[in-house]
């Protein structure tokens, strides 16, 4: 897994992700995901091309789109994600058309929502 | 060409009309399998079908088109818009492919070797590694192993060490989506907060509703080696025996099976006006997910049904529509025949002939409608040719136009509905171009930037209204009102209710279009739709509102070949009126027409209704009848008193169209033959409104 937090100004930032984003590295994912969402207020998660996620990735940033929502932060995944990421969510039955289960005014994470 | 290759050509026909639509439902939800699945099995048939009865080309050419989509269903490329675009080339060219072996005129290879080109192309940047792999033999559907089809609604909900055993589930749904249609709808409530995570364990659980005729051992085989690691329930939602009021079920009754909801607290929270699945998310009451996947057992089971019901139908014979219609013509003379055995008997006073009368008349009358239910069509698949235009027509104009459709399931008769494709192809053409915004501009007005082109249609007594709704800018009517007296159909000045002017688009050469586009804008269009359905005895209006768009309404006799009517007669000569148009009969004496009914206008309940004398009208000779009948018709809200000198009573017409020499003539449409053997013409009712109207301008 790699990653690189790139701020945008003092409120914003990128969280770029590549490698393997899998049940693997899942104990490290969370720290990061967690430490950037508690230091950067409007956050985005951009992915590579070559970034390869599981299901345990989906689960982390559906977990980090509920503590960013009860915080009152921003966080979004950048729409320009792998086409493998859209299959993943897909074939795992989560690209929702519309609400999120924290709040069904919210769209969901993996469906181009932010909190 | 034999019979057997005519059958394909019919049934590919169709399967490409399922096939244009079910990718232009693709095209809005570039996620949904069923729908991949569905163009999958379109592609397969064609394919199999061509190859068996001798059609090679169209079965090697559908054969690339069909090996991508396999590589779609099975997750391996993913749904773009150019698939889509692709996609759709390759349905028009197995068209042209199917009508050139038609007409003999081989269809352009150049344009089959692009499309594959194409594809190509798009598979090797989708997927480099498949590329370069020759393509995968299709292989056929798996076999049902003699269960019948039901819908199995599947809660598989692990336990938090899933992931830690290995376990891979999305294989496990995978699994399940390879034994029919499935719908896999993830349920996140469980999954807590970033804080709070084990990011090792598996908190999202899964309702997957799948369509199989593997039964629930096979399903549950499936879960063989995780069973000991989650909580899984299957269940038959509903079922090929289960009755189809058992079946369908509402959205709250599905809820409360899955165990997501309580009866009492449905039956509180129904008492909103709103969608039930809208207020318990709102409410909080149920997530999102739950309604989700209800909403996707709601639909297994509606197409499990369809899909039944389509079954049974199949369990028909294809008739040429020729024979069909010499059928129609036959019951029609039958039906004449039949009133002159009625008129005879009546003259009769053998008890004898009066009951073989009555006898002959009730089964006409049951053979007539049972012919006529075969000729109905369901309106829907007129309705579904449009998606493909609204989308090609809006891209064209750089504008973002949606099509919705509502009472698809309106049967009309099969000639009527064949000859309401060009009229269509115009309104539609005219809402988007003239009629619909350019998203910038909707914008601008608050307005979302799609703009929606609505198809709707429902029965209305005997005959069927349609309607195209737009929600464009609306019509304009100070530049109706300037063209119509530069165009000596207003006085300057005059004045007109909206709805006379509205109609006015409808006269030749009426446009008020600024530029003439490729599309509409030279004032042909309306011209032709009128006469489009004034051929078919339909009425046609519109309302508009400035900003908000404009309506246009379209009133369709059930049939074309039988009408109810009232026969009339005006000294010798019998006249018929097609009963949806009459309201009442009322007296007229020659002493009111000369005093209180003076210039043509009689008092109906409150109301002046002006009225017209056919006698006059139609140039018949003779003295009237001291007191006269008045039939009180209406034609698109507009009521016109008919003046005849008798009337006679309700009469079964069966249409004959007229001579070249007469079909021009103004105020009739038809005539028939009646039970003496003598002809009564058929009333225009509309063309003498209309001509009416336009004498007291």
């Amino acid at each position: 897994m790699e990653w690189t937090l790139e701020h945008g100004g003092p409120e914003s930032a990128r969280l770029k992700l590549g490698g393997a984003l899998t049940l693997e590295f899942a104990v490290e994912l969370r720290e990061v995901l967690r430490q950037a969402i508690n230091t950067v207020p409007d956050l985005v998660i951009e992915l590579d091309r070559g970034a390869e996620a599981d299901l345990s990735c989906l689960q982390l940033f559906c977990a980090a789109h509920r503590a960013a929502f009860s915080a009152g932060r921003k966080l979004a995944l950048d729409p320009q994600r792998p086409e493998s990421f859209h299959l993943l969510a897909n074939a795992a039955g989560l690209c929702r058309r519309q609400g999120c289960t924290i709040d069904p005014k919210v769209r969901c994470i993996l469906s181009g929502g932010e909190a | 060409m034999d019979d057997a290759q005519n059958v394909y050509r019919e049934e590919a026909r169709e399967l490409l009309a399922e096939l244009e639509t079910s990718l232009l439902e693709l095209e809005e939800n570039p996620g949904d399998r069923e729908l991949i699945g569905r163009i999958f099995r379109a592609m397969h048939t064609i394919k199999g079908s061509g190859a068996m009865f001798g059609f090679t080309d169209i079965a090697a050419f559908t054969h690339e088109v069909e090996t991508i989509y396999d590589l779609v269903r099975e997750g391996k490329m993913a749904v773009s818009a150019k698939l889509v675009n692709l996609s759709l080339a390759a349905r028009d060219q197995i068209r042209a492919m199917l009508e050139a072996a038609d007409s003999g005129v081989p269809a352009e290879a150049t344009e089959s070797a692009r499309i594959i080109s194409e594809l190509t192309a798009l598979r090797q940047e989708s997927i480099p590694e498949a590329a370069a792999r020759p393509a995968p033999a299709v292989s056929p559907p798996p076999v049902a192993e003699g269960g019948s089809e039901a819908v199995y609604r599947i809660r598989f909900k692990p336990k938090l060490d899933l992931f830690r055993s290995g376990t891979n589930p999305l294989l496990l749904l995978a699994e399940l989506q390879e034994m029919g249609e499935c719908t896999v709808i993830a349920n996140t409530e469980r999954v807590p907060n970033i804080e709070a995570i084990d990011p090792e364990g598996c908190f999202i659980f899964w309702d997957v509703t799948l369509t199989t005729d593997r039964g629930r051992e096979a399903i549950r085989d499936v879960f063989i080696f995780v069973e000991d690691l989650c909580e899984l329930s299957i269940e038959v939602a509903a079922s090929c025996e289960m009755a189809e009021d058992e079946a369908h079920k509402k959205l709250g009754e599905i809820l409360i099976e899955r165990g997501d909801l309580s009866p009492e607290t449905l039956s509180v929270q129904l008492k909103s006006q709103k969608r039930i699945g809208e207020v318990l998310v709102e409410q909080q009451i149920v997530s999102q997910d739950a309604v989700d996947a209800a909403l996707a057992e709601q639909r297994h089971v509606k197409e499990l049904c369809g899909k039944r019901q389509k079954e049974a139908q199949s369990a028909s014979i294809r008739v040429d529509a020729i024979r069909l219609d010499g059928l129609v013509n036959l019951v029609g003379e039958l039906v004449t025949v039949q009133a002159r055995l009625s008129q005879y008997s009546q003259q009769s006073s053998d008890p004898e002939l009066h009951t073989i009368a009555e006898e002959v008349e009730r089964l006409t009358g049951e053979l007539r409608d049972n012919t006529m239910g075969i000729r109905m069509m369901p309106i829907g698949g007129i309705f579904s040719k449009f998606r493909r235009l609204v989308r090609d027509l809006s891209r064209d104009l750089g504008k973002e136009v949606a099509m919705t459709t509502a009472g698809e399931e309106t049967e009309l008769d099969k000639t009527v509905i064949e000859k309401l494709n060009d009229p269509f192809v115009h309104l539609i053409r005219n809402s988007i171009d003239h009629g619909i915004e350019p998203p910038e501009a909707r914008a601008a007005k608050g307005k979302p930037r799609q703009g929606v082109v609505h198809l709707s249609a429902a029965h209305s007594g005997d005959s069927v209204l349609i309607e195209i709704k737009d929600d464009g800018a609306g019509l304009n009517r100070e530049a109706l009102r300037r063209k119509a007296s530069e165009r000596g159909l207003l006085s300057e000045g005059g004045n007109i209710s909206d709805s006379e002017l509205y109609q006015m688009i409808f006269a030749p050469g009426f446009s008020t279009a600024a530029s003439v586009t490729n599309v509409s804008g030279r004032g042909v269009g309306m011209d032709v739709v009128k006469r489009g359905i004034d051929a078919l005895r339909g009425s046609i209006s519109l309302t508009s509102e400035p900003g908000a768009g404009t309506t246009i309404r379209i009133r369709l006799p059930l049939t074309l070949a039988i009408i109810e009517s009232l026969l009339v007669k005006i000294g010798e000569d019998g006249f018929v009126l097609p009963l949806g148009a009459v309201e009442e009969c009322i007296e007229l004496s020659r002493n009111g027409a000369a005093n209180g009914q003076a210039r043509d206008l009689i008092g109906v309940r409150g109301h002046l209704v002006p009225y017209v004398s056919l006698r006059e009208r139609f140039g018949i000779v003779g003295e009237p009848p001291a007191i006269e009948q008045i039939v009180i018709t209406s034609v698109n809200g507009h009521k016109v008193g008919l003046v005849v000198d008798q009337v006679v009573g309700q009469h079964q017409t069966v249409i004959k169209t007229l001579g070249p020499l007469h079909r021009q003539v103004r105020g009739i449409s038809g005539a028939t033959i009646l039970g003496d053997g003598s002809v009564a013409l058929i009333v225009d009712i509309g063309q003498i409104i209309e001509d009416a109207s336009l004498d007291s301008f």
